[in-house]
């Protein structure tokens, strides 16, 4: 038996010397020592984890998802869990010239030496930069040509889902939310390395946790016409299907009491309070509220208790409540009130995201927030109320303007608007709606009392290109083609002439890219090694984004973009993310995709129960129960009538 | 009124973050403190403090300067043990006194001590440095260019004599080469006293420009540390929590 991969190695940390430091931009990126950062000393554990987060440490640190699973990691006393950032291609290319390979901020220690090498999936064009960190470890980036003693790649997040892109590369995936699972793959591994044979007996020994997908450990197969047939196991045992977990109870699980405060100004420089996971509204285009299913809420007492602990271990100057539709919140009022009463005199304001307008909101932004009264945002994502129909956006026009009179008359004098182009269904119509809707609201402004209204309106309109997701309703729908979401894009700018409207958009490459991802099969996995060999990383920051270099890695590897992007799919397609289950039934989805060609709307799991198939998952509001508290009555018959069906 | 000056480190760990930053640093470990601070009206309150001549990015410091306003008193120690107890490690509170001059630590600052470690590709003679630097100490004037952004973003250059600056200075070899540094074939330390503050100031990198083009030590990395600061005291460079300056 090889025994080499059971002894702990001290390993010796990297230097990076102080005239690197100084000639990279924002060196605190790289130097950790924060407060609540968590040392430990590493002799003393038996698994080293590398927490990576595929971009700049501003982002990565934004991220709560992230934040909750260092500090439950850490919780362990066998295990030191340590993150690691993309360095930024400054710091990049001293590293290579310096070989310098990658290193957490907590030990420096080269990461290409640890157990556990562990990304976070939040959006498809990240990919790329999950190789480049995997080059800078000197880690082979194939999973294929890793041995004993090196580090096993694993990945979770939203976008794992559709693992296969990414399945070249990574071990393992994890499923769904991570508290539990993760503790029970490092449960095994601690007994593995005791007694382990080889790479393949450990990964024997997790395939049965339920959401674990060892993408090894499946054979794909493809019909004539490229698309996939099949998607098995290559020995009886293993699961077919993989489905997600999730946490029962949120009151109950772990949240941590302290987290890290960075010394460098990050996206979300704040306390971030979860209220609750899941979304009950069911928008088609919207990933997130399909696979966080169903919703899980925390009680107000228990989150006034968190927001107290972890102000104070980090003393922040700020709370921002997180979660899909915080509006949605059943305790908003009790929680909003309480938390301003409890935090006013520690002088710590309340960030309240994009809420829906009423007079209540109104009022509570006035109390909470005391900051200039310039930006509102609003996000009707389509311009027609036949287009906000078929995409299930339960908002009409008489809403929109309703709330946008009710903050003129507040003095707000600025009006930011969120709208999709590109959507199933849609025709120019839709499009002009969207200049004709800004117009409405500029209406609006006018027919504001001038004594009660703020000077200088601007409406601002955003236009986003749709991109189709997995596990969405409109997971068979073709993207529109970079052309035609140009032409739709001038299309609007010559509708858009209102001295008080501005109008920005998004060139479409990016889109069709992370299209192509989205809805990617293990093929694509040829086609992302090639994109980076050829130079691209850091993808979605728009100066990287080398999109010439992309073409050239699809001719490379005799791969079409339009195959993936742009094409319409059929009901009995077979998709690559076919064998992951998320809860919300394949069916379901197809009856959502008809009621949206029809313009149908459905009503959300707060109103009545679709039987989407979540109420499988036995938890929240499928059961009846928010958080603790009952509403809704027991809905879950009819969910689990439609399930099987 | 209600002051206290501290002094304090500003170790490794933390000597890349931006002044600006650093004062964020504070701001959060006294909102932890719960220590009694007095905040500034309007929107957004801060707390009311006062930092020394800032250090520059890339420095570490042990004589580092600050005064807080209070609303009601507070003891020295107590309020040393508490901020500690808020504070990153890296930043260590090291001494406190009860300010009853109205005068702030930032306007008042006259002088600096630093220590560099100097790195230097080629091999020198130990030496024939010396004697270079020396020789450079003696002359009359050390004139340095120095190069800034000028008003309309341009770089600007002007000649500046830096002799009069500098207060004292040393010049010794480095004995062991700090780890990570091998590739440099000769190190020194220099030891020196400036003249630092709004109305005289040399910067240690300024310094370190000198002793490239005037005493021929080609410098290519440094690790600088300012380990006081100094007020003046009747024309005498004195430590900002002395007695007769707190009075």
């Amino acid at each position: 038996m090889d025994v080499s991969h059971i002894q702990r190695e001290v390993l010796v940390p990297v230097i990076i010397r102080d005239d690197i430091l100084q000639s990279v931009e924002k060196p605190a990126r790289y130097t950790g020592g924060e407060l609540n950062s968590i040392k430990k000393d590493p002799s003393a554990v038996d698994i080293r984890f590398a927490f990576c987060f595929p971009d700049t440490y501003e982002i990565g640190m934004s991220h709560l998802g992230m934040r909750i699973l260092y500090n439950l990691l850490n919780e362990r006393s066998d295990t030191y869990c340590e993150r690691v950032f993309a360095p930024w291609t400054d710091m990049e290319a001293k590293m290579r010239e310096n070989h310098i390979p990658l290193f957490t901020l907590e030990s420096r220690d080269p990461v290409g030496e640890f157990d556990f090498v562990g990304f976070t999936l939040q959006y498809e064009m990240s990919y790329t930069n999950i190789l480049n960190m995997l080059d800078l470890a000197g880690i082979p980036l194939l999973r294929e040509e890793r041995k004993d003693g090196q580090p096993f790649v694993c990945a979770g997040g939203p976008c794992a889902y559709n693992a296969e892109p990414l399945a070249d590369f990574v071990d393992f995936f994890m499923m769904g939310e991570g508290e539990e699972i993760i503790n029970e793959v490092m449960d095994v591994y601690a007994q593995w390395k005791i007694d382990g044979v080889s790479r393949e007996d450990f990964l024997n020994r997790i395939v049965n946790i339920e959401g674990i997908y060892v993408p090894g450990f499946y054979d794909v197969s493809y019909n004539e016409d490229g698309t996939v047939r099949k998607v098995r196991p290559i020995k009886p045992g293993y699961p077919e299907k993989v489905r997600k977990r999730i946490i029962k109870n949120l009151d109950r699980t772990y949240f941590p009491e302290k987290m890290i405060v960075p010394y460098l100004n990050i996206v979300h420089d704040r306390i971030m309070l979860e209220l609750f996971r899941g979304c009950t509204r069911g928008c088609r285009f919207c990933q997130a509220g399909f696979i966080y299913r169903p919703v899980r809420e925390r009680t107000p007492e228990k989150l006034m208790e968190l927001a107290d602990k972890l102000q104070e271990s980090t003393g922040y100057e700020e709370i921002s409540l997180t979660s899909l539709s915080t509006s949605d919140y059943s305790g908003l009022h009790v929680l909003t009130s309480g938390l301003i009463e409890a935090m006013e005199p520690k002088q710590v304001n309340l960030a309240l995201p994009s809420l829906r307008i009423d007079s209540f909101s109104l009022d509570l932004m006035e109390k909470a927030q005391k900051v200039r009264k310039s930006g509102l945002t609003f996000a009707p994502e389509a311009g027609t109320q036949r287009l906000r129909d078929v995409i299930n956006k339960g908002v009409t026009e008489e809403d929109l303007l309703n709330s946008v009179g009710l903050a003129f008359r507040g003095g707000w004098n600025g009006v930011k608007l969120y709208f999709m182009i590109g959507l199933p269904f849609e025709t120019m119509e839709d499009v002009e709606g969207i200049a004709d809707l800004g117009l409405k609201v500029v209406g609006e402004y006018f027919r504001t009392p001038k004594e009660q209204r703020g000077k200088g309106l601007e409406v601002t309109i955003s236009t986003s290109s749709f991109v189709p997701k997995p596990f969405t309703p409109f997971q068979w729908e073709p993207q529109d083609t970079m052309e035609a979401l140009r032409n739709k894009q001038k299309f609007l700018k010559g509708r858009i002439k209102d001295r008080h409207l501005r109008y920005n958009w998004h060139d479409p490459q990016l889109s069709l890219l992370e299209a192509v991802f989205a809805r990617g099969d293990r093929r694509t996995g040829k086609l992302l090694l090639r994109a980076w060999e050829l130079g691209c990383k850091f993808d979605s920051w728009g100066e990287h984004l080398k999109f010439d270099a992309w073409m050239k890695a699809f001719e490379d590897c005799g791969l079409d973009p339009a195959f993936y992007a742009n094409r319409k799919r059929s009901f009995d397609e077979v998709f690559p993310w076919d064998h992951i289950d998320v809860g919300v039934s394949k069916k379901f989805l197809q009856r959502e995709n008809q009621k949206a060609e029809k313009a149908e709307v459905t009503p959300n799991c707060m109103t009545s129960c679709s039987g989407c198939g979540a109420s499988s998952l036995n938890s929240g509001i499928c059961t009846g129960y928010f958080g603790d508290k009952g509403v809704n009555g027991n809905k879950s018959d009819k969910d689990r009538e439609a399930r099987d069906e | 009124m209600n002051s206290i000056r501290i002094r304090f480190t500003r170790g490794e760990e933390v000597k890349f973050i931006s002044h600006l930053d650093l004062m964020k640093v504070f701001e959060r470990a006294i909102r932890r403190s719960g220590l009694p601070m007095s905040y500034s009206q309007g929107f957004n309150p801060h707390p009311q403090m006062v930092f020394g001549m800032p250090l520059s990015v890339g420095m570490t410091g042990s004589g580092e300067y600050a005064d807080f306003e209070l609303v009601s008193e507070a003891k020295p120690e107590m309020f040393v043990k508490r901020l500690n107890e808020a504070l990153p490690e890296a930043i260590r509170v090291t001494a406190a006194g009860i300010k009853n001059t109205k005068s702030n630590i930032m306007a008042s600052i006259t002088g600096a001590d630093y220590i560099m470690e100097l790195f230097v590709r080629e091999e020198l003679q130990p030496e024939a440095a010396l004697r270079s630097f020396n020789n450079m100490m003696k002359q009359d004037a050390i004139p340095v260019i120095k190069e800034s952004k000028g008003k309309d973003g341009r770089d600007t250059f002007k000649e500046t004599d830096i002799k009069p600056l500098i207060i004292s200075a040393s010049f010794e070899a480095m004995q062991d080469m700090h780890p990570g540094y091998e590739d440099f074939k000769t190190a020194f330390i220099l030891k020196a006293r400036f003249r630092a503050g709004n109305a005289a100031n040399l910067r240690p990198d300024l310094f370190i420009k000198a002793l490239s083009e005037q005493a021929g030590i080609p410098v290519a990395a440094s690790r600088v540390h300012r380990s006081a600061l100094y007020v003046d005291f009747n024309g005498v460079m004195t430590d900002p929590l002395d007695p007769a300056i707190l009075a």
